[in-house]
């Protein structure tokens, strides 16, 4: 079995990802590209764990800290993102310019 | 000797589009057709349906999601401990005790501050 | 597999940083028993207390026999790592004190975890400086972005604050996702998370997989340079700095960014820039990216610092300008005599602290007699408080040059430069 596939998915997510999180009006897609990314970064660590030149149990135990962390990197977005939308009332990403630039 | 292999596969996508195509058709002709306005609505499950479609949900459920973070984290930390249990030993015991405990403190903390009524916020 | 395992006589070594989880913990609970009538400030000195607690255990592990590594070398406590800790630590007692009392005026609502999230966000710091191992670094990486990010958002009701604490969240979290991806090819490579072999591997195998080194290198590089806020990647640091109540972005300022320079040296020297590299074109080019890092921080940051009124967003500026200055040592050639500019780089850290933390209380006295952060509300300090706040004004801007100097001008000529340099920056 190759490991090209399995890294090029990656990077085509991982792509899809950044270009979310950079382009996305709304916030909650916003997080959930990021998400998205990250998900990228594990199948890219499994992929390597099982078929990669030297195999190895350490991406496996790695992506599982990827998930948690980024279980409670979000949750903290969503609660930033729900105080910001009782202040303001939207969660338009393209609104939250208040500050000077 | 794949060739065959995808020549089943081909007979099967053909069949796969022909079926539901020809059962469609077929029933098209058979069945009689009198178009009523209360046959359009939303089916759910025999009452009568309430409001849109496409609904927000509502903003509590964020807080039980959080609570579904904190022992869905302790369970991926626990699986791998579980299975290398016996060659581990008493000290991971108390190490995974610990880690057990920490989430329990995040757990009294949601409780003290009435995360797990209803009408928290 | 015996030496991967954890044992009880381990944790000795851990002391500094038990000591802060207990202290936390022991924070979170009293704060949860006690009536919501009682002051919270309790909370406040039991973090203080926990914090010189840690500070006399880690200086007590300062110049071991040999370095100490736990778990198969993903944690290290070595002097490079106990100097860092305690630089953290001491950045973050003095953001304590200096937000005693002024959590109740910056309408924070939640005091008592106001205080106590500090511990857990400087124990990331003491995590990333002592890790040797990939797993182990981005944890800490993790645990301190994601309780800064709380930090940022603790003004509840300001629009500021959230907004600010949004845009960081964003932005660290695509940065965390870059610096994952590069560590995955990193990993992908040496099929281990630990910095030595994955350096060995490097140097036995850096013909057959350039490109993807390269790669890692680049992703590395941009993740690192948005946590130090270093030039094409600091757009958040204005805006989190300007929304973050005044002790917190003290606090990203000094121990964030000390942090994320502590795991950049290390990942650097350990991976990229290591004897066993020397001379090879991967090298040569890592260094030479730095460099040009380093100048586009250093060129961007005082440039964009003119045209600020809000003194915050000045000192953010500024802090994207030091960025590039700490970069220096990291990216300058080393030759055998001279392995590792690593005294150099503390020594700027350390009086990047102390400016940037006095810096930081003298805008929050200003800014307590004239209402606002605007850069007006200096004028006329002179007929408002004759002589008081002008001495702390003074003494912080001009320490680093002043004791530079006095004391190091002979050994480190090039640090005495870039400090001058840099208090006339802020001073301005």
């Amino acid at each position: 079995m190759s490991i090209t596939p399995y890294l090029t998915l990656a990077a085509i997510l991982f792509c899809i990802g950044l270009y979310g999180a950079l382009s996305k009006k709304n916030a909650i897609i916003v997080l959930l590209s990021i998400e998205l990314m990250l998900n990228a970064v594990n199948l890219n660590l499994i992929a390597f764990a099982k078929y990669g030149p030297k195999p190895g149990l350490a991406g496996q135990i790695f992506s599982l800290f990827n998930i948690t962390v980024a279980a409670a990197e979000v949750a903290v977005g969503i609660a930033i993102l729900i105080n910001l939308y009782r202040n303001r009332g939207t969660t338009d990403v393209t609104d939250m310019d208040t500050m000077k630039r | 000797m794949y060739t065959n292999n995808y020549v089943i596969v081909a007979i099967f996508v053909g069949l796969g589009i022909f079926l539901p195509v020809a059962a469609l058709t077929i029933g098209k002709w058979l069945r009689p057709s009198k178009p009523i306005d209360p046959k359009l609505t939303t089916y759910e499950s025999g009452n009568e349906p309430v409001g849109e479609g496409q609904i927000r949900f509502n903003i509590r459920y964020y807080l039980f999601a959080l609570m579904f973070v904190i022992f869905d984290v302790e369970t991926v930390f626990l699986y791998p401990w579980a299975v290398a249990y016996k060659k581990l030993g008493l000290f991971a015991l108390v190490e995974m005790l610990i880690f057990v405990g920490l989430l329990a403190v995040g757990l009294l903390y949601a409780w003290k501050k009435k995360v797990l009524q209803w009408t928290s916020i | 597999m015996e030496a991967l395992r954890l044992q009880l006589s381990d944790l000795q070594h851990l002391i500094p940083e038990l000591t802060l989880i207990v202290t936390a913990l022991l924070a979170a609970l009293l704060d949860l028993a006690l009536p919501r009538k009682v002051s919270r400030s309790f909370s406040a000195w039991l973090t203080l207390l926990g914090i010189v607690v840690a500070i006399c255990f880690t200086a007590l592990e300062l110049n071991p026999e040999e370095p100490i590594q736990l778990l198969a070398q993903s944690y290290r406590i070595d002097d490079f790592a106990s100097l860092l800790k305690l630089v953290i630590l001491v950045g973050t007692g003095l953001v304590v004190f200096m937000s005693l009392g002024s959590a109740a005026r910056d309408d924070i609502h939640h005091v008592g975890e106001y205080y106590y999230l500090f511990l857990p966000a400087a124990l990331g710091g003491m995590i990333m400086a002592s890790s040797g191992d990939l797993i182990t670094l981005y944890v800490g990486l993790e645990l301190l972005s994601i309780t800064s990010y709380v930090l940022v958002a603790m003004k509840k009701k300001s629009t500021e604050s959230n907004e600010g604490a949004f845009k960081y969240i964003v932005l660290g979290g695509i940065s965390s996702a870059i610096i994952l991806y590069g560590m995955s090819f990193l990993y992908g490579i040496s099929g281990s998370t630990n910095l030595l072999a994955i350096n060995s591997a490097l140097a036995g195998s850096i013909d057959d997989v350039k490109g993807l080194v390269y790669l890692a290198f680049f992703l590395l590089l941009a993740g690192f340079g948005f946590k130090i806020a270093a030039a094409p990647f600091h757009t958040w640091a204005p805006d989190v700095y300007q929304g973050a109540p005044t002790p917190v972005t003290a606090f990203l300022a000094v121990v964030s960014k000390g942090a994320g320079f502590a795991i950049l040296f290390r990942v650097m020297y350990w991976v990229f820039g290591s004897l066993t590299l020397m001379g090879t074109d991967l090298q040569k080019d890592a260094l030479l990216s730095l460099s040009v890092l380093a100048a586009i921080s250093m060129i961007a940051g005082n440039a964009m610092a003119l045209r600020q009124h809000n003194v915050k967003r000045l000192l953010a500026y500024s802090g994207i300008a030091n960025a590039g200055y700490l970069l220096v040592p990291i990216a300058t050639h080393f030759s055998l005599v001279h392995y590792a500019n690593y005294s150099e780089f503390l020594f700027y850290l350390i009086a990047y602290l102390f400016m940037n933390i006095g810096a930081f209380a003298v805008l929050m006295i200003v800014q307590r007699s004239s209402g606002n952060e605007e850069l007006r509300g200096f004028a006329g300090l002179y007929y408002r408080a004759r002589g008081r706040p002008q001495r702390p004004c003074c003494s912080s801007f001009r320490w680093p040059a002043s004791r530079s100097r006095r004391d190091f001008s002979e050994s480190c000529s090039s640090s005495w430069a870039r400090c001058r340099r840099n208090s006339i920056g802020s001073a301005r």
